[in-house]
């Protein structure tokens, strides 16, 4: 596939243990043969993510890099087309499940906090450089001074 | 012994040939969003089942995926190279409508497909001969007159 300039794919979001990738499933159409019958086969793409603005189950366009920026991470998260349990009808624009479209006002009625929406589009997917930049490494889990350690 | 299957003429060969919509170079991915009920719905479900599998043999590059009861109504959504998207409606459309719109809007058209199927032929033709060709001159054909540069050609 080296003959196409810049790669696009559609995936689902799969679990994965990685800090800062998305694995993602790609499913595409082989015909077998025999049956000559179109089936779904499945392959796994790790996407850059760092900030998690994918979660588990959504649908994603993932894009080829340039150049790996690991040896398992050749992809990057390009945008969320239709985020897990928040559907939005791209014809309409509204929130929507398969029987109907949502109405918004009886749902704030319903539900205190809807889920955050996520695009991935404005997110930046800066490069890291050090761990301690991460969300979760702001607050050491034991103090670095020596006077504060009991022993 | 008979063919099995609802409709098992989508599994030959013949019928996949006979797809003829051959979509631009730039469309990568093509999704399809449709109920499994719903009158509404009938005309792509009947687009999935019959002529997806021509519109995918023909296009053997294009990434095709269906999503089953997301919304309310059914749509193709296709992907282009640059990010662009191309939304197309098929509520309460038959399945030919739908194929034709399709074509329309993303398949090639005659004049370029014609000019692509003669660069091919060139490209095949063994009468052609030059640097992109086959064979860069006759003197490479055994039983022709050899390279002038290797051996010297006849006073007479």
């Amino acid at each position: 596939m080296a003959s196409h300039s810049s790669r696009i794919l559609l995936g689902q979001v799969v679990q994965s243990k990685l800090r800062d990738a998305a694995k993602v499933q790609i499913t595409r159409l082989v015909l077998d043969e025999y049956v000559m019958q179109y089936f779904p086969n499945k392959s796994k793409v790790f996407a850059f993510d760092p900030k998690k603005v994918t979660k588990v189950g959504d649908i994603v366009l993932v894009k080829e890099l340039e150049a790996k920026r690991t040896a398992f991470i050749t992809h990057k998260i390009e945008k969320i087309i239709y985020s897990v349990g928040n559907v939005r009808d791209p014809i309409t624009g509204r929130r929507c499940d398969s029987k109907s479209y949502w109405d918004e006002d009886e749902r704030k009625k319903l539900f205190e906090k809807e889920p955050e929406e996520k695009t991935g589009l404005d997110e930046t997917f800066a490069e890291k450089r050090s761990v301690y930049e991460d969300d979760r490494m702001k607050e050491p889990i034991m103090s670095l001074d020596r006077k504060d350690w009991k022993i | 012994m008979p063919m099995k299957g609802k409709f098992p003429l989508r599994r030959t060969l013949r019928y996949l040939e006979r797809g003829n919509v051959y979509l631009r170079d730039t469309v990568k991915i093509v999704t399809i969003n449709y109920n499994t009920l719903g009158e509404t719905h009938k005309g792509a479900r009947d687009f999935v089942f019959y002529n997806l599998p021509q519109l995918q043999y023909k296009n053997q590059n294009v990434q095709m995926q269906t999503f089953k009861n997301l919304t309310p109504s059914p749509f193709i959504r296709c992907f282009l190279n640059d990010g662009d998207e191309v939304l197309i409606d098929i509520d309460s459309k038959s399945n030919t409508s739908i194929l034709e719109h399709v074509k329309k809007l993303l398949g090639k058209s005659e004049d370029i497909l014609s000019a692509e199927r003669k660069a091919r032929e060139k490209k095949t033709n063994p009468a052609n001969f030059g640097r992109e060709f086959a064979r860069e001159c006759i003197c490479q054909v055994p039983g022709q007159v050899p390279c002038p540069s290797v051996v010297p050609l006849p006073k007479n």
